[in-house]
Parts: structure tokens; C-alpha cells; sequence
């Protein structure tokens, strides 16, 4: 689950992505959720208005509306037969990251993986913004003509401005 | 008390086998993985390794007969691995295996098991026996053949003597009445006990536990002493752990730390053995960065120094079967693994051998009681590994085996050694395998990865082999922050990651395209880790030095690496990162040293691999490194692993990293 401080979100917008070309309000950004899940269906909770219920295998990328403001990755939870794997993030800032409004912020990639040597499910939040790129322009071809993708997760990461922009483009 | 064995190159083995021009040869796991030598010098118990299966073999040193006594394949396990050796007695052996056993959907009940084993080497049957409880064997006892003190720790502690010939056999079917481990876990068999959880036991020469250390109530350390089995325990020092850790946080402040690390109450030195006769211990010890061997008062906190060697970083230290002397002093020197030997028998038989083999690092140890045979193990840049027995009386050196017999076919080149003085005066060693060539060679740079902390070492690299087949000299270089040459040394590499550490590399390539040997308009760089991040970054600070590129899991975006390292949950890590290239928070400046950043100045082939379940280095770094120069038409190639990590674990893509990376080679050095 996910909470946001600021304001409330109605979760009948929020569950199941959205429809192609609709128009954000000004005071909405768009959520990119990326998520690699290497076994079973995992559940994502942002908080208790939103959650991403059974992620399916495979690679997943959504687009969610969200109002502007902070927010925080709550629980991941993946159930496998009668011992469901719990993570709380709800303490943990890297988890954290910001909605502006306008555009489509990225804030991570969750990586759920089978781990043979261990009991533990490997559960993972990475910046694979790169990886992102081509797949959102393929995916939502309309939002990415409207609006800017950018980096919004906890931690400065200046490689999409910088690659954009670069002077050795073609 | 530690039992002296003979460990054939571990450290070699781990590197694993290498060079012939044929690849799958050059990295061909070695067969003999590690041996150890019987008490009484007249066996050899070897791990040996055969595809998937792991089995143990008994070698007679008199007529080098062999036979095995044991193999994974009973285990019926998925994956196994035997992990260590110790002689029980002359004639028996226990040994660890760990099993990897695959759970439902091979994830909610997987888990490693590590079994303890026993075994007879000599009985026809050769029963493999197990121990049931989970404890530690903390070891046999000299004077009395099969038994061992195994300790079990809990909220109450204990060891006890046990029999191996008498545990249950392997396959045995417990019924309703059956005593686990045969009914030898009792308190008949019990012979030290101590409240709370012990982390150290320690025995005297007659196997009588003289000494625990043990987890106390309030977060302490207890070190607990007694006089024989009859008498109590009593303390002989403690250490209150949240205590020092408040100390040494102000002495951190105050810049005393130096000053006070040394003192008794700070410090928690682990007892390896006890002296015999008295109330000393010997420890195996840090000091001033370096390994050494002291007697110490744990009461009075005096240190006597059995064993230093001032002029090199002691890597490891093993004592006699008695624990009473220093065995083995295992220490670098000019890049080659070095074996000290402070007993004089020892010392004559390895001048002997380094006569005999001048080449080569010789290893020596004891063999038959009367000191006439020894074991010994060769090892160089050419050589895994070469085991053999010296008799002393007829001076007759025999093999007993080597570790990679198929290399023997090919013909392999020797590394050495040197040194350049950078430009502020370090001294930065670097070692040269060099093909023999009537025109100058190309050169390839291999800077090791790291940086901090890890080093290279004049062994077998099947790699370095293999590109020194394909017709390059290869460069190997000790920059600072590279470890065993100092505390001071590897300091000096923090936060020089793209600074001070790249100019050392270059420093070691101007020396050494000074010989005519080499053809220095000819240059590639190739790197794994930090390796490959030196490998993008260095073409940016020469822009017409190097001809070609080659990163393997580099770590491409310093931002990204530390704010956002994959194993982000691990504070350590964090910090860790944060430590090897500067604050976090200069974020420009960590722009200005990533190759992502700079790719505007990479106006060369680069070659660009990663293991797709990297977790330390994150795929992300070679995808955006791929992007940016892509994105300026640069030539890039892309080879992707998709079932590997930070490192290669498979023969097979190691092989096939090492074939990409020739051809490479071969497009932009030719």
C-alpha cells in the first residue's frame, strides 16, 4: 500500500491503471509502475486506497493518476502456498518518492525473484529507468507525447535531463 | 587447539584452473581442490571434483595409491558441496558437507544443510557416519584416537567427548527407541558446561576445556577460565560491547582511537589456543594491519609477539597440531603467494625444493614421524598446483598428483613483477604477462575491481592465459587502495575512485610501453567491477592512448551506485559505497566521474557485458551506458548473461565471456 500525506486518493481511480489519453488535472501526476515478477502474483500496497492486487508473472507497466505530493511504498506481499512473504517498507525512505504534477514520474522498478539458497523471497526496488524508456514510449505512446517522463523517486538522478539533452544526440 | 594441514591452494583453487590456447581447458575447474595431511604425515585426504560430483580420496604418500572413501552422490542432494577436512585420528576423518535441497516450487522450504561426516580410511567398508545434533566439532583429540569434543550452543552451552566409529551409520533408519547420535549426547559424555551461549571453547593439549568465551547478561562478552575439569569457572575478563562502542565513537571524535583500541577493556581477542602449562593464550591478531601471533594475559592484558613479519602482510597463520607453535606463515611478496615455515626441518626441506624448482612457490608440510618424507605443493602463474613427496634420504622429489594435469599440454606464460613510482611518490606494484614475440606486442590493460581492498596476485588467471595466448601482453596493476600492501596503502584509494586510482593505472602503462617489447600505440582496456569502470573512464582522460574498451559489470552512474545500489535495504552497503567514492551528497562531482556522463568522451569500440542478476553492480549501469554511447553512433557491442550475478559462476560463460572479449580484441588490436 501506499500513503500519501498531503491528500486523499479515491481509489476507484487508482485501481487498475487508467484509460489512453485522458487528460490529468493540474493538480495530478501520473504514477509509472514498472514491476518484474519472477514467481507468482505479488501484491503491492501503497496504502489503503491503493493497491496493485496480483501482479501477474512477468514484466508489468501501468500508468496511475495520482494527486501531487510525497508518498510512501507501504507492504509487498507474495503469496506462495500457506506462507505468505511480508515486506514492510512503510519505514523504509528509499521507498519513498514524489508525484508532480504534469508529468509521468518513474520512481522504481520492483523486482520479485525466486531465491533458491534461502527462504527469502528477493524483493527488489531498483532504478531501471533506462530499461523504462522505449517501453513506455511503446506502451502509452499518447502520454508520452503529452507529457514529460522524469525521475522521481527519493534520489537525485540526473541521466534522462543529462541523455536527453545531450549535444552528441544524433 | 588447531590442527596443521596442508591446504592445497585454496585461494588457487577458487581462482580455478586455467591456461591453454583451448579455453574450456584454460577454465577447466582444477580436479584436487584441497588437501589435508594425515597427523602422522603418511596420508593425504583429498577433495576431489568431477563435473557435479565432489568425492573424497585417500592418497598413501609411500606408494601413492589411492582410494576413495567417500562421494556426494549418497547425499541424493541437488546441489552439494564438501567444504572442509580434519584427520580424527591417523585412520579416520570427519569432514563438512553442505546440501543444497530444493523446496516446494524451489523456494518456501529451500535451504542449505550442513552435515558432519566421519569416516574410516582404512576399514574395507569404509561406513560413512553423521552426526545428528546440530553443534561444532571443535576438534580431535591428539592423545586419544576417535574421539572429538563437539560443543552444542544454547541459552546453556556444553561440549562433549564423542566416538565417531560409534555414531549412526549413514542411511541408518531411526525407529521409536533408536538415541540420537546413538546415545551420545548425554551428560555421561558431557565434559565442560556453561551458562549462556558460547562463541569460543578452548581445550589444552589434553583435551580438558580450560577456557570459554560467552555471551553474558547486558550485552556482554565473558571470557571464563579454569584450572582443570573438577574446579568452577571463573571470569577473567568481560567486555561490555555497548560500552567500547561508546568509547571508541568519542576517541573517533577526539581522533584517539589509535590510542585506545590497544587497551584490554577495548579490545576482544579470540583465543586460539591455550599455552600449555600456564595461563596464556595464543591469539591470532590483527596488529597495525598485518597478521601476527602473540602469548596473551587476558588478566593483565600483556602481549608477547610469537610471530611477525615486518616486511610483509601476513595473510594467514596456522598452528602446530598442539596449538603450543607457529606451523605456517602464509604472506605475499612481488605479487607470488610465500610459505614462512619458523621450524628449521621445514625450512631446510623448502630451500631444498626451491632449489630443486626455483620457479615455483613451494609449500612444505610434515610428513612420517621420523621427518624423512615431506609433502609439499608447487604453485606459480604457470601452476595451480603440483603436490609431490620429498624423501630426505635419497633427495627424491616424486609427484603425487597435479591439479590441472591437461594444462601440461599447453604452454603457458609466466607473470612478473615490478614497480613505478607514481607522480606524488606511492610506489604502485604491477605485474606483466608478456607472450614471446619477435615484434612488439599489443598491450591489454587489466585493472582489477574493487578498488578497495582487493588486489591481484602473480597466480593462475585462465583469463590473463587466454588473452596472453590470443598474441597480448597483459597488464595487472596494484593501485593504491589495493590490499596487502598496507593500512596506509588502502586508505589512500578511498575516494579515489576516478581520481588518484586511474592515474596509478597509467602510471604502470608509461612504464611499461617504455620497453620495446610492447607496442604502445596499440592499447585496450579490460575490466570487471571497478575494473570496468576504469576501462570507460580511462579513454576519457587520454583520449588517443587506447584503442578499444572492455566492461564487464562496471558501475557506470557514481550517483546511481550510491543512492540507489540495488541491495538498498543494506545500511552497510550504503555506507560502504559511500566510503569507496565520496559523499553522496557532491553529487557534480560524482557526474564528473561517471563514464555515463562522460560518454562524449569515449571515442572508442567499447564492448559492454553484465550479469543480469547483478546485485551489486545493477544491470541499469551498463543499460545506460549502452543508451548514451548508442545515442552518438558509437560502436558498441552488447553481450548480456542472463543467469549471472556480479561474477561469473559458470565454466561455460566465463569461457564465453572470455572468447567475446578475443574476439574484441582481435577487431581493434590487430
Amino acid at each position: 500500500m501506499l500513503r500519501r500525506w498531503p491528500i486523499a486518493v479515491a481509489a476507484t481511480l487508482l485501481l487498475g491503471g487508467i484509460a489512453h489519453g485522458e487528460e490529468l488535472r493540474y493538480t495530478q501526476g501520473y504514477l509509472l509502475i514498472d514491476a518484474d515478477i519472477g514467481r507468482k502474483t505479488v501484491n503491492w500496497k501503497l496504502n489503503d486506497e491503493f493497491a496493485i492486487d496480483e501482479l501477474p508473472i512477468g514484466r508489468t507497466l501501468r500508468l496511475v493518476k495520482l494527486e501531487k505530493g510525497k508518498y510512501q511504498w507501504q507492504q509487498i506481499s507474495v503469496p506462495f502456498f500457506d506462507l505468505p512473504h511480508l515486506l514492510d517498507v512503510s519505514d523504509d525512505s528509499r521507498w519513498a518518492f514524489t508525484i508532480e504534477g504534469g508529468r509521468v514520474n518513474y520512481v522504481g522498478t520492483l523486482i520479485v525473484g525466486e531465491v533458491r539458497e534461502t527462504d527469502n523471497v528477493d524483493v527488489r526496488f531498483v532504478n531501471r529507468l533506462s530499461e523504462v524508456l522505449d517501453r513506455f514510449e511503446a506502451e502509452f505512446p499518447e502520454e508520452a507525447a503529452q507529457y514529460e517522463l522524469a525521475y522521481s523517486g527519493r534520489h537525485r538522478d540526473d541521466f534522462l535531463n543529462d541523455y536527453l539533452a545531450s549535444d552528441d544526440a544524433p | 587447539m588447531r590442527r596443521s594441514s596442508l591446504i592445497v591452494a585454496l585461494v588457487l583453487a577458487a581462482a580455478t584452473a586455467l591456461a591453454s590456447t583451448a579455453p574450456e581447458d584454460l577454465f577447466r575447474p582444477s580436479r584436487e581442490q584441497a588437501a589435508f595431511l594425515s597427523p602422522d604425515g603418511t596420508k593425504l585426504a583429498v577433495i576431489v571434483r568431477n563435473d557435479d560430483i565432489q568425492s573424497i580420496e585417500v592418497i598413501d604418500i609411500a606408494d601413492n595409491a589411492r582410494r576413495e572413501v567417500f562421494s556426494t552422490e549418497i547425499l541424493k542432494a541437488d546441489e552439494t558441496a564438501i567444504t572442509s577436512i580434519s584427520w580424527v585420528d591417523n585412520t579416520s576423518i570427519m569432514f563438512s558437507v553442505y546440501e543444497l535441497v530444493e523446496g516446494v516450487a524451489k523456494l518456501s522450504d529451500t535451504r542449505n544443510i550442513r552435515r558432519i561426516l566421519f569416516t574410516s580410511v582404512t576399514e574395507p567398508d569404509n561406513t560413512i557416519r553423521y552426526l545428528q545434533s546440530r553443534g561444532l566439532v571443535l576438534s580431535a583429540l591428539p592423545n586419544e584416537p576417535d574421539r572429538v569434543l563437539f560443543a552444542v550452543s544454547g541459552s546453556k552451552s556444553y561440549v562433549y567427548k564423542i566416538q565417531p566409529s560409534r555414531l549412526h551409520a549413514w542411511g541408518f533408519r531411526r525407529t521409536k527407541t533408536s538415541k540420537t547420535d546413538n546415545g551420545q549426547i548425554t551428560r555421561t559424555n558431557r565434559i565442560a558446561e556453561i551458562d549462556g551461549r558460547a562463541i569460543r571453547w578452548v581445550a589444552d593439549i589434553n583435551g580438558v576445556v580450560r577456557a570459554v568465551m560467552r555471551v553474558a547478561e547486558g550485552g556482554k562478552i565473558e571470557m571464563m577460565v579454569r584450572e582443570n575439569a573438577e574446579t568452577e569457572w571463573s571470569s577473567l575478563r568481560e567486555w561490555n560491547l555497548r560500552a567500547i562502542g561508546k568509547r571508541m565513537a568519542k576517541a573517533e571524535r577526539r581522533g584517539t582511537v589509535e590510542d585506545i583500541e590497544d587497551d584490554p577493556e577495548n579490545r576482544i581477542y579470540f583465543p586460539s589456543a591455550i599455552i600449555d602449562g600456564s595461563d596464556e593464550f595464543v591469539i591470532i591478531a590483527g596488529k597495525d594491519d598485518e597478521r601476527a601471533v602473540f602469548r596473551y594475559n587476558y588478566e593483565t592484558g600483556e602481549k608477547t609477539t610469537i610471530y611477525e613479519n615486518p616486511d610483509a602482510e601476513i595473510v594467514d597463520v596456522s598452528l602446530s597440531y598442539d596449538g603450543q607453535a607457529v606451523q605456517e606463515v602464509i604472506y605475499y611478496e612481488d605479487g607470488a603467494i610465500r610459505y614462512f615455515y619458523p621450524n628449521s626441518e621445514y625450512q631446510s626441506v623448502q630451500a631444498t625444493l626451491s632449489g630443486k624448482f626455483p620457479a615455483y612457490s613451494v609449500q612444505v608440510a610434515s610428513a612420517d614421524a621420523a621427518g624423512q618424507t615431506f609433502v609439499a605443493n608447487l604453485s606459480s602463474s604457470v601452476q595451480p598446483g603440483r603436490i609431490l613427496a620429498y624423501r630426505v634420504a635419497t633427495d627424491e622429489a616424486v609427484t603425487l598428483y597435479e591439479t590441472n594435469p591437461w594444462l601440461n599440454e599447453t604452454e603457458l606464460t609466466p607473470s612478473s613483477a615490478a614497480s613505478v613510482t607514481a607522480a606524488d611518490g606511492v610506489v604502485i606494484e604491477y605485474y606483466l604477462t608478456q607472450p614471446e614475440a619477435a615484434a612488439p606486442v599489443p598491450l591489454v590493460v587489466y585493472p582489477h575491481g574493487g578498488p578497495v581492498g582487493v588486489r591481484d596476485l602473480r597466480i593462475y588467471d585462465p583469463f590473463v592465459q587466454h588473452v596472453v595466448a590470443a598474441g597480448y601482453a597483459v597488464l595487472q596493476i596494484n593501485f593504491r587502495g589495493s590490499s596487502g600492501f598496507g593500512g596506509d596503502f588502502e586508505e589512500s584509494g578511498r575516494g579515489q575512485f576516478g581520481v588518484e586510482i586511474l592515474a596509478d593505472i597509467e602510471s604502470a602503462i608509461d612504464a611499461v610501453t617504455a620497453s620495446a617489447s610492447i607496442d604502445g600505440s596499440r592499447i585496450c582496456i579490460v575490466g570487471r567491477s571497478y575494473g570496468g569502470y576504469a576501462a570507460l573512464m580511462l579513454p576519457t582522460r587520454s583520449p588517443n592512448r587506447y584503442r578499444c574498451s572492455a566492461a564487464h559489470a562496471a558501475p557506470t552512474d557514481l550517483g546511481l551506485l550510491v543512492a540507489a545500489s540495488p541491495d538498498g535495504g543494506r545500511t552497510s552497503l550504503r555506507e560502504f559505497l559511500v566510503g569507496e567514492v565520496g559523499d553522496d551528497e557532491v553529487y557534480g562531482t560524482l557526474k564528473a566521474q561517471s563514464p555515463v556522463y562522460q560518454a562524449a568522451g569515449i571515442d572508442v569500440p567499447v564492448l559492454l557485458s553484465h550479469g543480469k542478476t547483478d546485485k551489486i553492480v545493477d544491470l541499469e549501469h551498463s543499460l545506460r551506458m549502452k543508451l548514451r554511447l548508442e545515442r552518438r553512433n558509437a560502436n558498441v557491442d552488447w553481450l548480456l548473461f542472463e543467469e549471472e550475478g556480479h561474477s561469473f559462476s559458470e565454466v561455460e560463460n566465463s569461457v564465453a565471456y572470455s572468447n567475446r572479449v578475443i574476439e574484441f580484441l582481435g577487431s581493434h588490436l590487430q
